[in-house]
């Protein structure tokens, strides 16, 4: 599953950086923790927008793109944190092929952005497919995202 | 299925059926769902039955695009129309003297002496093309035709063992004063026209209404309010020896008000429009006491209320008429209310019951939108006139709540619900909930679901929301 997670993540590995990049792919393996969190959270999220709150309101473009942006933030929120405590903690270690010994890995705090935007964003697809998926028996919030032109 | 036949006589009669009509298209409980309303005035142009036949004629609009009969909901009960039509003919009284009417001047003298000693010269004088102006021995008169109607015919050959009659009428005007018992002895003892057996034995019941209001003096008019209470006296005498001492009717029910409130004195025509009445609401709820329950031999009804204000509201009125009212009136009102002010976000992709109940964009379009609409828009008129005539009707203080939809009641706020939704919103969470629920219903079109989405919903919303 790591492996499933870091081959989707890691199409924007431009913008976060090949090292950490490889750190959550074999060392930290990372990549299913947080993907998994990401499926997670979507679902939650996504449960709350149609189920709970389900508020007609929210029946529109505008109302669904909130519940999308919302749950993008918290995917950020928790990608973002979850490198940075394995970086404050040390453990973003990797063993110099040269030296033979461990060293940090060489990442800086924008990588940690960037990685946390690239998995927001790939949150923005899975939520997408959620919405799709458990939307139809929402009592006021059905509508949307829809692809039809008229409902 | 048992039918109603209700003969509304008079102005009076008119007014009176129009509330009828409102409380029809509630949802109120009434064992009979079948009401043929016939209507008897010789004034045609009246502006209250010209009212009343459109208020009518709207509700069949609406009635007939429902399909396995909106299973007891809004407009549930047919207000049939008859071949011959529903008002009934009177001949030979468009701008034509009395005296001509009968013919005075071809009258032998001797016959012409005894006309002259029982009708004064104004009466003879009188024109008849707005009715009988107030004078019930002038309807006495012109009203014998009746039975050679078309209209009664069509009734009389359409009636069938287990209808019922209800007639209504005032008892201090000129068109209903004279027809009411004129009416109800050839319903009893007539025999010339067909079914007279089984409508001789027919369970016949009638409000009359006293009076309860006056009119401004005018020397124009012929109709004088002073004497309202005198020839009310002089029916009620006619009536017990000749109705209720013969045992001609099963439900005689009275009712009647101080004289309060002064309208125009207009004669007739299209200046003849009061704004509703209490009086007339509390006849109509007559009809349907009648309708829902059976009476044998002869009984007297009137009714009361707890306390003589001003204002009446719905605390004011006895337990079993409340429990009767409240749901089907607000009902409607919430509904009116949601279709006058939320058109737009109805008739929106926004508004999921569209989605769920497979709603085109272009319904909201339809002339049965554009005919409910406007019945519902009437129906707020209805309940306006009644809360602004003397001794108000006061059921709901925000009629139009545009903003607060739930705080409607008088002297009572609207009951909490946890929920994240409020006002219009939660009314949407409901409305689309009902949608929901229906879904599944097969057989029934879209104009069905619509107001049955409508009748659960606000059914729901008056059981959650509303305090009384």
């Amino acid at each position: 599953m790591n492996d499933v997670f870091g081959n989707i993540f890691s199409i924007f590995q431009f913008a976060y950086g090949v090292p950490l990049s490889n750190y959550l792919f074999e060392e930290g393996r990372a990549y299913s923790q947080i993907g998994i969190a990401m499926i997670i959270c979507s679902l939650v999220v996504g449960v709350v927008f149609y189920y709970v709150v389900d508020h007609p309101a929210l029946n529109t473009w505008k109302g669904w793109s909130l519940s999308l942006l919302v749950n993008a933030t918290i995917n950020f929120i928790i990608s973002y944190s979850h490198v940075l405590y394995m970086y404050n903690r040390g453990e973003m270690m990797e063993v110099n092929v040269t030296t033979g010994e461990a060293v940090p890995v060489d990442v800086s705090m924008i990588d940690f952005l960037n990685f946390g935007i690239a998995v927001a964003i790939v949150s923005c697809v899975v939520y997408t497919i959620i919405s799709f998926l458990i939307k139809g028996r929402s009592i006021n919030c059905a509508g949307y995202p829809h692809i039809k032109k008229n409902l | 299925m048992a039918k109603c036949y209700v003969f509304s006589i008079g102005g009076t009669g008119s007014r009176v059926l129009r509330s009828m009509i409102m409380m029809l298209s509630c949802g109120m409980k009434l064992e009979m769902q079948k009401i043929v309303p016939i209507i008897i005035d010789p004034d045609m142009a009246n502006a209250d039955l010209t009212r009343t036949v459109k208020l009518g004629r709207l509700y069949n609009e609406i009635r007939k695009n429902i399909s396995g009969g909106s299973q007891g909901g809004f407009f549930a009960p047919e207000i049939v129309k008859q071949d011959s039509g529903n008002i009934l003919d009177i001949l030979n009284t468009s701008d034509i003297t009395f005296s001509r009417f009968m013919g005075v001047s071809s009258m032998s003298r001797e016959s012409q002496a005894l006309v002259k000693m029982l009708f004064s010269q104004k009466n003879l004088g009188s024109s008849m093309k707005v009715g009988f102006k107030g004078n019930p021995n002038i309807g006495s008169v012109v009203l014998n035709q009746i039975t050679d109607s078309r209209q009664f015919a069509d009734f009389a050959n359409t009636f069938e063992e287990g209808d019922k009659i209800f007639i209504i009428s005032s008892i201090f005007g000129g068109t209903g004063a004279s027809g009411f018992p004129l009416l109800l002895k050839t319903l009893r003892t007539g025999n010339t026209f067909p079914n007279w057996s089984l409508i001789n034995k027919a369970e016949i019941g009638a409000v009359s209404v006293l009076p309860y209001f006056r009119v401004r003096s005018s020397e124009e008019s012929e109709i004088d309010s002073s004497t309202f209470v005198s020839k009310a006296m002089a029916a009620l005498a006619y009536y017990e020896e000749n109705i209720y001492n013969a045992h001609l009717i099963n439900a005689l029910y009275f009712i009647g008000d101080d004289l309060a409130n002064i309208y125009e004195n207009n004669e007739g025509g299209v200046a003849q429009q009061n704004e509703a009445h209490i009086i007339e609401f509390l006849s109509a709820t007559a009809f349907v006491d009648f309708v829902n329950r059976n009476y044998d031999g002869t009984n007297c009804l009137e009714l009361g209320i707890k306390d003589i204000l001003s204002e009446v509201t719905f605390d004011k009125l006895y337990p079993v008429l409340a429990g009767e009212l409240e749901h089907p009136l607000t009902r409607m009102l919430l509904t009116a209310e949601c279709l006058r002010s939320r058109y737009e976000f109805l008739a929106s992709p926004q508004f999921n019951a569209n989605r769920t109940l497979h709603i085109p964009q272009d319904f909201y379009q339809s002339k049965f939108i554009r005919s409910l609409r406007e019945f519902t828009t009437l129906y707020q008129e209805w309940l306006h006139e009644l809360k602004d005539n003397v001794r108000s009707l006061s059921l709901f203080h925000n009629i139009e709540g545009e903003k607060h939809p739930f705080d409607i009641i008088d002297n009572s706020s609207e009951k909490r619900t946890l929920s994240f939704k409020s006002d219009y919103y939660f009314f949407y969470d409901r409305l689309n909930r009902a949608a929901r629920h229906i879904s599944g219903i097969r057989d029934v079109n879209l104009e069905t679901r619509f107001l049955m989405m409508f009748f659960n919903a606000t059914e729901k919303l008056t059981r959650e929301k509303i305090v009384f």
